[in-house]
């Protein structure tokens, strides 16, 4: 299930996030070739990772499967600092609009068939119930254009805010993607599980106050 | 220059989301893509092998391919010989087909299907791949008998690619107003499907081939459908022919 660790409650998860870490290294650098991100300890560290951000942990058995990090529009983030071309109007900022970024899986625990796996749907799951607990409305995200048309099948409302680029060989496109009840609605028949997937976070709107203070 | 096209595809995206029927769709698409040249439009989830021919026709949900191309190419099974479907499977970046041509030119069957719809002024055409939800591959063509594609094009219809797709299938999905056709027409309905012709309709009902093609009419009609395959694809899925 999901855990999400902010400022507030980081030293309760030292370990873990560690874990997070050596995951994302091994995810963004290793598999992906993000050769920027590379670090010589093995572990995948920007600085993004300040006390404003938001991560989200999915964790089964005490073994870390899932992550995915939250940075408020409100403060220098990806688009804004790295990937500005990629945004051709104003960069889309307030309290309810939050970055989505880092998203891995372990492998063994990606897409079956191609399919959305159970963990990728608990981390989406995990923002829309994380945004309408906060107020958070809408997700900033940089992607590749063939993940567009599953989040407006999840009931995403998704606008693109330029034309998708070339980088390297992949092609990346930024959007934001608007959700409501509908969307988590949906994420839940989807998955076939009524149940909330955040089992542990500090007091959600304190965290998302905090990050804007 | 990008802002322009991002505009444009913005303005695209919103005709596409506010379409009620898959012939709105492919006409806000086909408005943005006409002054390049493109006139032609289809697209579907790919069947997976072992689909017959109606399974495959109900696999598709815009349809504005030369009507006897898509009857010659489903009733011929080319669909899994064909190397745009291949690509689309196999790939997640659009592709121009001239750009596969070296990938299958070795490829007897793969060379004569393209050669064939050139000859049904599809020689040029662009295609985007897609994943749906359930895992499915799906995809995108617009195509003519000429034409060319601006880079700083492409990626703006990939996306109006993606949305008309997403649209379309919404609307297959959505609980359609049932139809009523008569026993006539769903047996006219069912031979069409089947890939007969009208004059070997007449035969097989005993009625003038004129009649036929009225009926086939009509049934359109009925069906929302600007062409037989839509209409085959549209009842297919409603059950009203198996």
């Amino acid at each position: 299930m999901i855990h999400i660790v902010t400022a507030e409650n980081i030293e309760q998860y030292r370990g873990v996030m560690e874990d997070a870490y050596r995951l994302r290294h091994a995810v963004f650098v290793e598999e992906m070739h993000w050769e920027d991100l590379r670090r010589a300890d093995g572990r995948e560290i920007d600085q993004f990772d300040d006390g404003r951000a938001l991560h989200m942990l999915y964790i089964e058995d005490g073994r870390l499967l899932g992550y995915q990090r939250m940075l408020p529009s409100m403060r220098p983030h990806i688009l804004s600092e790295v990937l500005p071309s990629l945004c051709e109007g104003d960069f889309p900022v307030g309290p309810h609009i939050w970055e989505w970024t880092r998203y891995c899986v372990s492998p063994g625990h990606r897409d079956r068939g191609r399919m959305l796996s159970p963990v990728g749907n608990m981390l989406l799951s995990a923002i829309v119930e994380w945004g309408l607990q906060s107020g958070v409305s809408k997700i900033i995200i940089e992607m590749n254009p063939i993940w567009l048309l599953r989040l407006v099948q999840l009931h995403f409302r998704v606008t693109p805010l330029g034309i998708p680029q070339q980088m390297g060989k992949d092609s990346i496109v930024a959007v934001t993607a608007a959700f409501d009840r509908r969307t988590l609605a949906r994420l839940r028949e989807t998955r076939g599980d009524d149940r909330e997937v955040i089992v542990e976070s500090p007091s959600l709107a304190r965290a998302a106050n905090r990050a804007l203070a | 220059m990008s802002r322009r096209a991002l505009d444009d595809t913005l303005a695209c995206i919103s005709a596409v989301d506010r379409a009620t029927s898959p012939d709105a769709i492919s006409d806000a698409l086909l408005d943005v893509v006409r002054p390049f040249g493109f006139t032609r439009l289809l697209a579907g989830i790919i069947p997976t092998p072992g689909m017959t021919m109606q399974q495959q026709v109900a696999n598709v949900v815009l349809h504005r391919w030369p009507e006897q191309w898509s009857q010659r190419y489903f009733s011929q099974d080319y669909l899994f010989n064909d190397p745009t479907i291949q690509r689309v499977t196999s790939s997640t970046e659009p592709f121009l087909w001239s750009e596969i041509r070296p990938a299958y030119h070795t490829d007897r069957s793969a060379r004569r299907i393209m050669d064939e719809a050139r000859e049904f002024k599809l020689g040029f055409g662009f295609t985007v791949p897609m994943l749906t939800l359930d895992g499915q591959s799906a995809g995108l063509s617009v195509a003519s008998d000429r034409g060319e594609l601006p880079p700083h094009l492409r990626g703006g219809l990939q996306l109006l690619g993606v949305y008309s797709f997403a649209r379309a299938i919404s609307l297959s999905q959505a609980p359609a107003a049932p139809v009523k056709l008569t026993v006539r027409e769903i047996d006219v309905l069912q031979w069409i499907a089947e890939g007969k012709t009208d004059w070997e309709i007449s035969k097989i009902l005993h009625v003038s081939e004129h009649l036929v093609d009225k009926m086939a009419r009509q049934i359109r009609t009925k069906l929302g459908a600007t062409n037989r395959i839509q209409a085959v694809a549209q009842a297919l899925r409603q059950r009203i022919i198996q």
